[in-house]
């Protein structure tokens, strides 16, 4: 077990280390950088003026140089300054982290809550109209893009239920219900969606393993078709189960930054978004590598609860 | 005798109506109170007048600090922290500040103030945006407390444009040097004061219970909100979750029209044009420019990209008032093909040529991305072949503005109140904004005799002249200036938009609730 953390924990770095290379090196190729975004347009570009700004934000040094200078600082803990605003950028992250984080366990929550019964009663009964819905409602929440939903929703409650908020994010410290009711439809955006993905595996899982020999052995001993179903056959499932849920929570990191810019939610998907379009690349950089950690956490989580669960996974670690 | 009479009672009738209709404006008497909530898309990276030329900072920003004239809705430069000011010669400003204007710390304005202010923009070393504009500023004299005297390099008509300028606000000299910057802090003279500033969220300002303008503002307070995204802004005005708001996309128009929501369409000073690069041939030829201008069909764009909420326009666009001239009247303005095709043949461009056409992603800015491909298809007729190369903002910008290799493009350049300020970085041989590398004689000592002449009548004349000329070298097709689009619910009252853009009339705006 102690081997398998310290190996986990060396991947770790080796990740986060490549993706900060890869991200300081692809925001600088990419055409077009902050001084185009500040001083294009309506400003006007005077050379004198470019010349002088590269060297205030430090753009004129070489490449290799700007990036010993960040990794050296990165070290002491210093993710540096926004290029935009002037503000140390975790300064800025640390806002927008639990708007984010809210949003993802939220989601997943409503997808689990949601999908894991509904898959479970579609595999047990089968032919029927129950299984018909979960079988449709699946392909359409694997087919529907993510603004789509998004906006239809708002439009929609904005019509026939006005008393949903549909913009204008309130934070938990200063009024829970307040923040509840402002999170309460991009969760269910994103919940809806992914809880189709999680209730199409749940069934086929379940599937698979109702019609496999130890669960005629099970029946064959006796035991209750509830016993059946939860003690052993659902928790066979899980494994799957708890893979896709992983990708899942993967799938709504990405697709915060569209919801959180539907709903006006100010959180990292649209500070990372802001970063890009303004070649803020601090905040790239560390937004990036904030979303990266959270994916290598979330591999890891996965990994854990498989062991968890499944002794066997337990007994090879 | 009887026709007297007749006359006499139309009198008393017109009088009464007018007794009426003023009895019921003061029954309409502004109310006192209420916190307006604004709809905004963009958040203020950070807060400096000087340095930070964000539209969202300086929609907040109207609200916070004054300048020392105020672009009106009319573009003219009206007295607001100077409440007079003498030209005694062409190159010499004396002004005269308002007294016992405070700052909303309660220190009290001084011309030490406006001097520091104005330094800190010109500061060559500083980088301020709005530095190359006022660098026609020699120098800055405080004659007393309350009188400041500035002498230009040279004579410039369009000075007092330039202090109302977004850029030129006054702030504190004390706060500056007490702070050390002014990226989180804002403490200005405006209508209202800055409270609290969640960064990504909203920003909260509050009645200045010392503003300068006696009886405003009638709000107690503006809470500015952030909604990226104009379909929840639209849908979060329905709601009322928000009062007021705005509209960039006009296809988005259709869903906030309801009966309780006002929409405003201020035409702007801002335009859409069609860039023609004249140091990539074959754009050198003017006969091909001049092809190019009369295959666009600028009504057609107006009318489906713009949605018909725009004006078509000359060099200079309606909003400019008495300098402009109708898009109507000016060459090559009126779709001509076979005009078009004769010229190209003339230029040994019969069977036309390939090219390439950049603009910015419909994400970004869907009329210049929408403009682009009807222009394609325009120039199809001549047998000219256009590519589109669609560019994210940046990488737009960074070819546009810095390489400046694109052969032809569209964009957008943004108004200013004064024709000079309007035309000459645009059009002077050396101009930053001259994307197109016009150099012409005429022009450039056209545009030195606009900024030179003082007198109204002789500037018009030199104005019209220039348009002509302009329209004549085609540096590129002028296709329309959209319209500011504010939506606001009925409740709303007072609010008048300028063709600058600005929120500063909220000062006079109340709620009717």
């Amino acid at each position: 077990m102690r081997e398998y953390l310290i190996r986990k924990l060396i991947l770790l770095v080796l990740t986060l280390l490549s993706v900060s290379i890869l991200v300081f090196v692809l925001v600088r190729v990419i055409p077009g950088d902050i001084i185009d975004v500040l001083l294009g347009g309506e400003v006007g570009y005077f050379p004198e003026r470019v010349a002088l700004m590269r060297q205030e934000l430090g753009l004129d040094k070489p490449l290799h140089v700007q990036f010993s200078l960040w990794i050296r600082a990165l070290l002491r803990g210093d993710f540096g300054v926004s290029l935009r605003s002037g503000k140390p950028v975790v300064e800025e992250l640390l806002i927008r982290l639990p708007v984010t984080a809210q949003l993802m366990f939220g989601s997943i929550l409503v997808a689990l809550i949601l999908g894991i019964p509904l898959g479970v009663i579609a595999a047990i009964k089968r032919n029927s109209l129950i299984e018909k819905f979960v079988q449709y409602f699946g392909l359409l929440g694997l087919s529907i893009p993510e603004f789509w939903w998004g906006t239809l929703l708002i439009l929609g409650a904005s019509f026939y239920a006005p008393w949903i908020p549909t913009t204008g994010y309130v934070s938990a410290v200063i009024s829970p219900i307040e923040n509840i009711k402002s999170m309460f439809l991009p969760v269910v955006t994103l919940g809806l969606i992914s809880s189709a993905v999680i209730m199409r595996m749940t069934r086929s899982a379940m599937l698979d393993i109702l019609e496999s020999n130890f669960i005629t052995v099970t029946r064959a001993k006796g035991l209750s078709e509830k016993l059946v179903i939860f003690r052993h056959a659902l928790r066979n499932a899980l494994v799957p189960i708890i893979t896709v849920a992983g990708v899942q929570a993967g799938q709504i990191l990405g697709g915060a930054i569209v919801i959180e810019q539907l709903f006006a939610l100010p959180g990292i998907g649209r500070f990372v978004l802001d970063g890009i379009l303004g070649r803020d690349y601090p905040v790239i950089q560390i937004g990036v590598l904030t979303i990266a950690l959270a994916f290598v956490c979330i591999n890891a989580l996965t990994d854990i609860l498989y062991a968890a669960i499944d002794p066997r996974v337990r007994n090879n670690l | 005798m009887k026709r007297r009479v007749v006359r006499t009672i139309s009198l008393l009738v017109i009088l009464m109506g007018l007794l009426v209709f003023t009895g019921s404006a003061i029954s309409a008497a502004p109310k006192q109170g209420g916190i307006l909530v604004l709809g905004k898309i963009g958040e203020a990276p950070s807060l400096d007048p000087h340095f930070q030329s964000a539209a969202a900072t300086r929609r907040l920003l109207d609200l916070v600090y004054s300048k020392l004239v105020f672009l009106n809705e009319k573009m003219e430069p009206i007295p607001d922290l100077a409440e007079a000011w003498d030209i005694p010669d062409p190159q010499t400003y004396i002004f005269h500040l308002r007294k016992g204007v405070v700052f909303h710390n309660g220190d009290p304005l001084t011309a030490e103030d406006v001097k520091f202010s104005l330094e800190r923009i010109i500061d060559p070393t500083a980088n301020s945006w709005g530095g190359a504009a006022l660098s026609v500023i020699d120098k800055i004299v405080v004659l007393d407390k309350h009188s400041i005297k500035i002498t230009l390099k040279t004579p410039h008509a369009g000075f007092l444009a330039l202090l109302g300028s977004d850029y030129a606000c006054i702030v504190s000299e004390k706060v500056v040097n007490e702070h050390g910057h002014l990226k989180d802090i804002a403490v200005g003279t405006g209508p209202f004061k800055l409270v609290k500033w969640t960064p990504g969220i909203s920003t909260e300002l509050e009645k200045n219970e010392e503003y300068y303008k006696p009886g405003l503002p009638y709000l107690d307070g503006i809470r500015m909100q952030i909604i990226p995204d104009e379909l929840s802004m639209i849908a979060a005005l329905r709601t009322k979750r928000i009062d007021m708001g705005l509209i960039q996309d006009p296809r988005n128009l259709r869903l906030a029209e309801m009966p309780e929501v006002n929409i405003t369409k201020t035409p702007s000073l801002n335009y859409v044009y069609f860039g023609l690069n004249t140091n990539i041939p074959p754009l050198d030829d003017i006969r091909v420019r001049r092809a190019i201008a009369l295959a666009i069909n600028k009504e057609e764009i107006l009318r489906i990209v713009g949605w018909n909420l725009g004006k078509l326009l000359s060099p200079l666009p309606p909003g400019h008032q008495k300098f402009a001239l109708p898009a109507e009247d000016m060459p090559y303005f009126k779709q001509d093909l076979e005009e078009a095709k004769r010229l190209m043949k003339e230029a040994g461009y019969e069977n036309g040529f390939s090219t390439e056409i950049v603009s910015p992603l419909p994400s970004d800015w869907p009329n210049l991305a929408g403009a682009a491909m009807m222009i394609q298809a325009d120039l199809e007729k001549l047998g000219i072949h256009a590519e589109i190369k669609q560019l994210e903002l940046a990488s737009y910008l960074y070819r546009t503005d810095r390489l400046k290799d694109a052969p032809m493009f569209t964009q957008l350049n943004s108004g200013r109140a004064d024709p000079d300020d309007q035309l000459y970085s645009v059009f002077f041989s050396t101009g930053p904004l001259n994307r197109a590398f016009l150099a012409d004689e005429k022009v450039d000592y056209l545009l030195n005799e606009g900024r030179a002449t003082l007198d109204p009548e002789k500037r018009v004349a030199i104005y019209k002249e220039l348009q002509v000329r302009l329209a004549e070298m085609v540096p590129m097709v002028w296709l329309y200036c959209p319209d500011l689009i504010d939506i606001s619910h009925q409740y709303v009252k007072g609010f008048i938009q300028t063709p600058m853009w600005s929120y500063r009339y909220l000062e006079q705006t109340w709620l009717d609730k």
